[in-house]
């Protein structure tokens, strides 16, 4: 029997949570937050956006969001509309950030070559949305196995296996065989949601 | 018997140390034979494998600061309407188990380490607490026993520093990055909140 996907990969909790949003419950919304701020975020850093900037980013996207829930029922379109509504609302705020710089600077002559910057990274959607899907299913493996992972992969520099034996309380002949585990159960994670063809993003 | 070492598989760990180049010359040689045999499954296992690895590791967003965090939260509830939640005034969670007045058993010591235990009740529900120091900074992990924990939030302070979390599917938690310091804990669902008494550390 197929094991089912259950916890962070779950499609059913995003649109629990947004069911729960409509009924007026702020706990949902902020789960919901929780869940998909980094991959807001994310877009947002791609477009190399000033604090104030990126505010502006979270205030519309999540706006927007907030008022478009009730199209929203079917939780695993939340990640690619997500997406897609942070990137145009990021590559608006980019360019008109940048005309205001070139206006200021050197006229707007430069202008076509900064259209041209913000194509470039539209086109890693795609990429971030897998990170953001390989982040949820981090969230739902081990706490041990998590931490590990997450210094492996997630930090730079990575750290040695001798650093890692110090910080995690694990004799350094472990960590091989501990990542490796730790690796097979967040494959599992991301591949039962793949094959049931309902993973968060709806790909 | 080189011939029948060539013909073993790759399992995760030698996959992982393959791509992480954390394998000997020899033993790196003939995996690279075996794959030159070649070998499908294997090949596949290790592009598979070094997609995910890339995708994480080119994951650099970072955590998304506080303040992005909180104009998302703030769009639920608007400034000057606060949601009904938010006004709630804090219960007090009831102390039911302090591994540090009721020292544990031999066994249940050699299960947790040097954390302290603690076991709170909160009205209908309860919630489990192990605290420990990580250098000069605090861990706690838990577990929220209630239906729909993940709704619920853990907000930690200490040292004038402030953290908090959302348990995943199963009410589990971790709150990394406290100072070392006096820890207050509040622990918000949709319709309570509960405050934890403060939590003082033996020297």
């Amino acid at each position: 029997m197929k094991p089912r996907v259950s916890g962070e990969l779950d499609p059913e909790l995003d649109a629990r949570l947004v069911a729960r949003c409509l009924d007026g419950e702020s706990r949902a919304w902020d789960a919901l937050v929780f869940r998909h701020e980094r991959l807001v975020y994310a877009i947002g850093r791609a477009y190399r956006l000033a604090d104030e900037d990126m505010g502006d980013v979270f205030q519309d996207v999540f706006t927007a969001l907030f008022k478009g829930l009730h199209r929203l029922r079917d939780g695993r379109a939340l990640v690619r509309w997500l997406a897609s509504t942070t990137e145009r609302v990021a590559r608006t705020t980019a360019l008109r950030r940048r005309r205001e710089v070139a206006r200021e600077v050197r006229g707007d002559l430069t202008l076509a070559k900064l259209e041209d910057h913000g194509e470039a990274i539209g086109a890693d959607l795609e990429r971030v949305e897998r990170q953001h899907q390989v982040r949820l299913a981090m969230a739902g493996v081990p706490e041990r196995c998590k931490r590990l992972l997450a210094a492996l992969y997630y930090e730079d520099p990575i750290p040695s296996y001798n650093e890692l034996s110090v910080r995690l309380g694990v004799p350094v002949g472990s960590l091989g065989p501990t990542r490796a585990r730790c690796m097979d159960q967040l494959r599992s994670r991301l591949e039962h949601a793949i094959r049931d063809g309902d993973g968060i993003s709806g790909a | 018997m080189a011939e029948r070492s060539r013909d073993r598989h790759l399992d995760t760990r030698a996959a992982l140390d393959f791509l992480e180049y954390r394998l000997e010359a020899g033993e790196r040689r003939r995996v690279e034979e075996h794959l030159g045999r070649p070998c499908d499954t294997c090949r596949e296992r290790l592009r598979e494998l070094g997609e995910l690895l890339t995708t994480m590791r080119d994951d650099r967003a970072g955590e998304v600061p506080r303040f992005l965090h909180e104009r998302a939260i703030g769009v639920f509830a608007p400034a000057g309407t606060p949601s009904p939640a938010r006004r709630l005034v804090d219960a007090i969670a009831e102390l039911l188990f302090d591994s540090q007045v009721a020292p544990l058993t031999t066994a249940a010591r050699r299960a947790v380490g040097g954390a302290r235990r603690l076991r709170f009740s909160l009205g209908a529900h309860s919630v489990e607490l192990e605290v420990e120091r990580e250098g000069s900074q605090l861990k706690v992990s838990g577990q929220l026993h209630t239906a729909d924990a993940q709704l619920w939030s853990v907000e930690g302070e200490a040292g004038g520093e402030r953290r908090s979390v959302h348990p995943d599917a199963a009410g589990k938690f971790v709150l990394y990055g406290l100072p070392w310091d006096t820890l207050t804990l509040r622990l918000r669902g949709e319709a309570e909140v509960f405050r934890l008494p403060t939590i003082e550390h033996e020297q």
